[in-house]
């Protein structure tokens, strides 16, 4: 079992660019401490030693396949979602554990799966007993037996469950016999899937994918696009590239259903504190747009953020800069502003 | 609907993170490249089902950067050629996460809890 | 009186040209009468001293535009137009009428002054005070007097024919008007199609729907359904990432999402132009 490394440990830097952290002491009396300090200066450098080999499937799925890039990336700014695991790729661990293969602990996806079969399992029982009840109800039963009755049964529901969860069996399916390769090895199904914004940010604002941007960006959006074809990317890009920069961790909201999610560092560290929807400036939606999202996320504790990105150029211009390869004016011909709405009750909210 | 892109992904899901057996891909007899992929769950999926039985899945593409393309008419195509009570809707989001929910033809009850 | 039509006041804002009215009844019998119908609708009326409180609120009832068309359009119920209504009403009252009312109102004064005087007297006794008025307590206690209320306009029912306005082109002509002014005007049919099935409806903004249904009564009844807003049934895509939001609302109150498609070919739509189609969260995923 590997060693516990604390979070903060292992999830130092905040993007996959380094400060140069590796250089000697500055003895302020030796100089030649100074000579060997600026050569170390001078010759280290913060770019990656080899760039992020990325692959592009049905023309809009942005996969990192290599294990240990997959893990650089999301230690590192937490950048994509392992396509077989709830963020950070743990797949090949779950399933080497699945089919005790190896002594590993419970990856979370498994816990919670366990959890929830456990509450079907809870709830199957609990209604069969609900038909018990009404039978003995039908033959006058005492009420007060009853009750007892019903208690005795959900708490011998409650110590089953218990115990249930000290147990972790082993489960074999047919079909996983083609998880393992000739040599009896588990293949690596896994790959890391970055977003588009994520991709664009990773190759335009960051030197980290091994992809040009300009390409990245013809195969999300063709290679001679109008202007709508590129409006919902950029409005999207804008939004993220303006929260990274402002230091948050910015991941898909899609669960909650909207764009995205602000972690002030990371989903180990904290839960989202803020939901994001990417809006036109111009944008007016029926009422029920913003309460159901603003329900979602204020039952997930979250407070939810509109944010608006309004074209401060014409549209020919940006295009314009978009064909010339211009990225950093296309981008930087929009505009972010957000609001923040939060459900106010007054008989609730007095303070 | 064309959704052809998003079956393998959504089906290597199925069997491998939700861990359903027999997945397998098949296309509509309907107008479009609609594909359903279908699969036997580890377990039932809802205590309001009598039995263990064989689910749809419709995959469908959510893309933040365009509008997406199921119309209830389609859907109500799915639900004709299919013939079956409910379909499950395999959203994948482009961060290649996969969300699963139930659709089912008309008004029904919800889920006892 | 119970058979009879129900009159439902179309009140304009000052937007007349946008605005298809917002329909009202100010009648506490004839309220009743709507949710024996199955109509619950919304208390509107509140406090002209605090019009900030929801906690107390009376008639009017507000309806919904489509709870409205409906009463109309299935004979139970007719228009009138709200702010003529009221203008001609007062056009009518003489000068010795208001006087009449003046005096009314001021021998209530007259009444709850002298009234709370006495009672002010007797707790200055009992607490050994001197029993001057002083001018504070004097300004206080004319803050304190209050103005009654009626349930019902006296003025509205003594004064308008209201079957003046139960013809069919008048009617016609507000129902039309109401609307063209509807957001969605799918929505009605979709309401239609509920209404049909028994189902109690309120606005559901407040869940994040158009609509939310009951099974019967809200007040006896959970709801289990948040309605969508209507959607165009060959054109209009389901957008998924309100699907996603819709169906996690709905399995913490226990609520279905429904969206509703209306066929686009619907001049005469009767309840079989619309499908239904019930979301929610799969349990896994």
């Amino acid at each position: 079992m590997p060693k516990y490394i604390p979070n903060a440990k292992q999830y130092k830097h905040p993007l996959p660019i380094h400060p140069l952290d590796n250089l000697p002491p500055l003895i302020s009396h030796n100089p030649l401490s100074w000579v060997y300090w600026l050569y170390k200066y001078l010759s280290s450098t913060n770019q990656l030693a080899v760039n992020i080999h990325v692959e592009l499937s049905s023309g809009k799925h942005i996969t990192v396949a290599d294990p240990n890039e997959m893990l650089y990336l999301w230690r590192n700014g937490f950048f994509g979602t392992a396509q077989l695991s709830r963020s950070e790729p743990t797949w090949r661990q779950r399933t080497l554990a699945r089919l005790g293969e190896e002594d590993s602990p419970q990856a979370l996806e498994h816990v919670t799966q366990q959890r929830r079969l456990q509450r079907l399992e809870f709830k199957r029982q609990r209604a069969s007993f609900e038909e018990t009840k009404l039978s003995l109800r039908r033959q006058g039963v005492d009420e007060s037996e009853i009750l007892q009755q019903e208690r005795d049964f959900l708490k011998s529901l409650r110590d089953r469950e218990i115990q249930l969860q000290g147990q972790n069996a082993v489960s074999l399916r047919d079909s996983d016999i083609e998880l393992f390769d000739n040599e009896d090895k588990l293949k690596e199904l896994e790959v890391l899937e970055l977003m588009p914004v994520e991709a664009v940010f990773l190759t335009f604002a960051l030197p980290v994918l091994d992809m040009p941007i300009a390409s990245l960006l013809a195969s999300l959006c063709g290679s001679r696009p109008t202007y709508d074809e590129i409006h919902e990317l950029c409005i999207k890009y804008a939004a993220y590239h303006h929260y990274r920069s402002h230091g948050w961790c910015v991941r898909s909201g899609i669960k909650f259903g909207c764009h995205y999610l602000l972690y002030k560092r990371g989903p180990p560290f904290h839960h989202a504190e803020y939901g994001v929807m990417v809006l036109n400036s111009e944008d007016s939606m029926d009422y029920t747009f913003y309460s159901s999202i603003a329900r979602v996320l204020g039952g997930a504790k979250k407070s939810f953020i509109l944010c608006y990105v309004e074209l401060c150029e014409s549209q020919d211009t940006v295009l314009r800069h978009w064909n010339a390869g211009r990225f950093d004016r296309v981008f930087g011909s929009y505009k972010v502003g957000e609001i923040m709405y939060r459900r106010w009750v007054p008989g609730k909210n007095r303070d | 609907m064309n959704n052809s892109s998003i079956l393998d992904l959504v089906k290597t899901n199925l069997a491998q993170q939700q861990l359903w057996d027999s997945v397998e891909i098949l296309k509509l007899d309907v107008p479009g490249e609609c594909w359903v992929v279908s699969g036997m769950p580890p377990h039932k999926l809802s205590n309001d089902d009598k039995e263990l039985e064989r689910e749809w899945i419709l995959p469908v593409d959510l893309q933040q950067y365009r509008s997406g393309n199921l119309t209830l008419e389609i859907a109500d195509g799915v639900f004709t050629t299919l013939g079956c009570r409910r379909i499950v809707l395999g959203i994948a989001n482009d961060d290649g996460t996969v969300v699963y929910y139930f659709m089912y033809k008309g008004l029904h009850k919800p889920k006892k809890n | 009186m119970s058979g009879a039509k129900i009159p439902i006041n179309l009140i304009r804002g000052s937007d007349n040209e946008r605005c298809g009215g917002i329909a009202m009844v100010f009648n506490i019998d004839h309220i009743r009468e709507l949710r024996n119908l199955g109509f619950a609708g919304i208390l509107a009326g509140t406090l002209p001293s605090a019009a900030q409180q929801n906690a107390f609120l009376s008639v009017p009832l507000r309806l919904m535009a489509e709870e409205a068309l409906w009463l109309v359009e299935n004979g139970r119920a007719f228009f009138i137009a709200g702010s003529e209504v009221v203008i001609a009403a007062i056009q009518t009252l003489s000068l010795q009428e208001m006087k009449l009312a003046e005096r009314k109102l001021d021998n209530f004064f007259a009444e709850q002054r002298a009234f709370k005087q006495v009672r002010h007297q007797e707790k200055l006794q009992q607490l050994g005070l001197s029993s001057e008025m002083s001018r504070t307590s004097e300004s206080l206690l004319e803050s304190s007097l209050f103005v009654e209320t009626p349930n019902s306009s006296d003025l509205i029912a003594r004064r308008v024919k209201a079957n003046q306005f139960d013809c069919p082109e008048i009617q016609r002509a507000l129902c039309g008007q109401l609307r063209r002014n509807c957001k969605n005007p799918g929505d009605y049919y979709v309401y239609k199609a509920l209404k049909c099935d028994g189902y109690y409806l309120s606005p559901g903004a407040r869940f994040g729907g158009r609509f939310i249904a009951y099974p019967g009564d809200p007040l006896r009844y959970h709801s289990h359904m948040t309605v969508q807003p209507a959607l165009n049934y060959q054109n209009d895509p389901l957008d998924l990432l309100q699907v996603v939001s819709g169906g996690r609302l709905g399995t913490g109150v226990k609520k279905l999402w429904v969206v509703a498609g209306v066929r686009a070919q619907v001049e005469a739509a009767t309840e079989e132009a619309v499908s239904f189609f019930s979301i929610e969260w799969a349990g896994f995923g």
